[in-house]
């Protein structure tokens, strides 16, 4: 038996050496998916986690500095900062998902459709140029001041400046697909085309798509944050990073803590969640992530 | 050279006149009056009536369409609804803030990004690659008022260095004039910084890679030469395009900093308008900006013989 000769090691240790492989491996990508995931946590059981109604307000705890009743101190209106955070975490992740679904799915739609019919091509692309010429910050929040606030209209008028490049992104992907040997031999054969599509087209474009819809998911969660930092889009009776932080503006030389914290949370998700989308890119592309 | 330069021109035709559709079509994208979304919940039906007749609201979409664009080439933005100034005037008054930040910020990316995405490429794989990269990824998803308010914090507050917000113009003096601009340009450059790095490193390794830059190390270029004048001129093209497509990140990091710093630029204008729902100057600023944008990367477009003399037109 040569089983029998393989390095002794607890069952534990076995489990968990192709994780530390990994580990070893993608480090970004791990680190990452950590705070990621700690950031979705923290967002699901805000209502336990939260130490504070958030939205309650304390006139006379106004501005006090981070403490054992306070973890991130108060606002200027004597709200608490940390649970403010962590209930604020629901509504980046709610837009920053909902803008990568909506831009990826309506990117695709589009991609597709230049890709395969010339005449719609020239069409789309030109209007993709003029969508792409506009600043997408600016964008969103010409989109947002015309719409009733809400986070349906707010994912809306950021996820509309990102669909460009995504279909940028689809039509590259299915122009080079079509010229590939077996989709040739596929349509020689006489497969249909939605099969051609979904069997030989489709599959191209999944692997770009997910890293890209990642960064679509960091930006949007930015482009949430500094609408509502200039006091746009999300209602102000919800709390959201970008709003506390908004309000922590006129006091940041006394009161730092309402500014800070907020914005750390801020960059620790993009950050893990550009992190992933590397790290996916390494994974599902070895080419790519060699040359970028 | 003026062929292509007269077909690149008209093509940007078609790319301005989708911006002018998108603008316009901004105020009638809701279903509802634009005149109450322009008069707001309080407006009396009277006021709704005023309104649509000094927008002339009442007439079909197209000939409003006509009579905007026929009006925007000639140089008329509108009228501001708030103040009954031309927005062109308004825009004018404060586009030097902006302009002003915009363009520093591209010469910081530049000047910073360019040799460290040289250095990552030359030293691919070392920790002085994985450092830089790293460094990148984490500027990349810094929020623009964390790197704000903490340069504020660092350089303002604590140092007294600089002044914690505000703008000085030009006319008010160069040493005042550039303390106030260092802080907003510096915090906006950070995400282009990141930007031109990455794609400094990626056309850098390409060329590295090349036939000719190992028979010029070959016969003994030195490596400092070898960087600067093999390899990065012939990677010039690819980067100088990115400074162009990432305009548009600057244009929006602007608006973003004019309100952290209280700048009185174009974004900040266009950001009172909001609140005010004055529409002329909204649809004026980004008409601006993107004309801007379009502009900007057509002299990008056109320079390229620069740095590549086989790029003839």
């Amino acid at each position: 038996m040569t089983l029998a000769f393989v390095a002794p090691s607890s069952p534990l240790r076995r489990r968990l050496a192709p994780i530390l492989r990994w580990t070893r491996r993608y480090p970004a990508f791990v680190v990452g998916s950590l705070v990621f995931s700690a950031v979705v946590l923290a967002s699901i059981f805000a209502p336990l986690i939260a130490t504070h109604d958030p939205v309650a307000i304390y006139p006379t705890e106004r501005l006090r500095p981070p403490s054992d009743t306070w973890l991130f101190g108060s606002d200027p209106f004597g709200r608490d900062v940390y649970s403010r955070v962590i209930w604020g975490g629901r509504v980046s992740l709610a837009v920053g998902v909902g803008v990568a679904v909506l831009a990826t799915v309506l990117g695709l739609l589009i991609g597709l459709i230049a890709g395969f019919s010339r005449a719609a091509d020239a069409v789309l692309m030109r209007i993709m140029d003029g969508v792409m010429a506009i600043p997408g910050i600016l964008l969103a929040i010409a989109l947002v001041a015309v719409t009733r606030p809400s986070v349906g209209t707010v994912v809306v008028a950021i996820a509309i400046p990102e669909i460009p490049r995504v279909v940028r992104l689809v039509r590259s992907v299915v122009l080079s697909a079509r010229e590939l040997p077996y989709v040739d031999a596929a349509r020689s054969t006489g497969t249909r085309f939605p099969m051609l599509l979904a069997r030989h087209v489709l599959p191209n474009t999944i692997a770009p798509l997910v890293v890209q819809a990642s960064f679509v998911c960091a930006s949007a969660i930015l482009s949430e944050a500094y609408l509502s930092f200039l006091g746009l889009g999300i209602p102000p009776t919800i709390p959201t990073w970008g709003s506390v932080i908004s309000e922590g503006r006129n006091v940041v030389q006394m009161a730092f803590w309402v500014v800070l914290c907020p914005s750390v949370f801020l960059g620790a998700t993009v950050l893990s969640i550009n992190l992933i989308g590397d790290g996916l890119r390494d994974m599902l592309d070895p080419r790519l992530s060699r040359s970028i | 050279m003026l062929g292509y330069i007269l077909r690149r021109l008209l093509a940007t035709i078609p790319v301005m006149g989708t911006v002018a559709v998108i603008v316009f079509m901004l105020l009638h994208l809701t279903p509802g009056d634009p005149a109450a979304l322009i008069g707001g919940d309080l407006a009396s039906a009277e006021d709704l009536r005023l309104i649509r007749e000094r927008l002339g609201l009442e007439r079909p979409l197209v000939e409003q369409f006509g009579s905007w664009i026929w009006q925007i080439l000639h140089g008329d933005l509108g009228t501001s609804l708030f103040t009954q100034l031309p927005v062109s005037q308004l825009i004018l008054q404060r586009i030097e803030p902006t302009l002003v930040i915009g363009l520093t910020i591209m010469i910081i990316a530049v000047v910073v990004a360019v040799p460290l995405g040289v250095v990552a490429a030359w030293k691919a794989g070392t920790w002085v690659d994985q450092t830089i990269m790293t460094l990148a990824v984490v500027a990349f998803s810094m929020p623009i008022f964390l790197i704000g308010y903490l340069l504020i914090f660092t350089f303002a507050v604590d140092l007294k260095w600089l002044p914690v917000r505000g703008y000085a113009s030009i006319a008010s003096g160069p040493v005042k004039f550039l303390q106030h601009i260092v802080l907003p340009s510096v915090t906006v450059s950070f995400v282009y910084i990141a930007l031109l790095t990455r794609m400094t490193r990626a056309t850098m390794l390409e060329v590295l890679n090349q036939d000719y830059i190992r028979t010029a190390r070959a016969k003994g270029v030195a490596t400092p030469r070898l960087l600067a004048l093999h390899a990065l001129k012939n990677a010039a093209v690819p980067i100088v395009t990115t400074v162009g497509v990432g305009l548009s990140s600057v244009l929006g990091g602007v608006v973003v900093t004019e309100t952290v710093f209280a700048i009185p630029g174009i974004g900040r204008l266009m950001i009172d308008a909001i609140v005010r729902s004055d529409f002329p100057i909204i649809q004026g600023v980004i008409l601006i900006l993107s004309a801007l944008y379009v502009l900007i990367n057509l002299l990008i477009d056109l320079s390229y013989s620069l740095f590549d003399p086989r790029i003839r037109y």
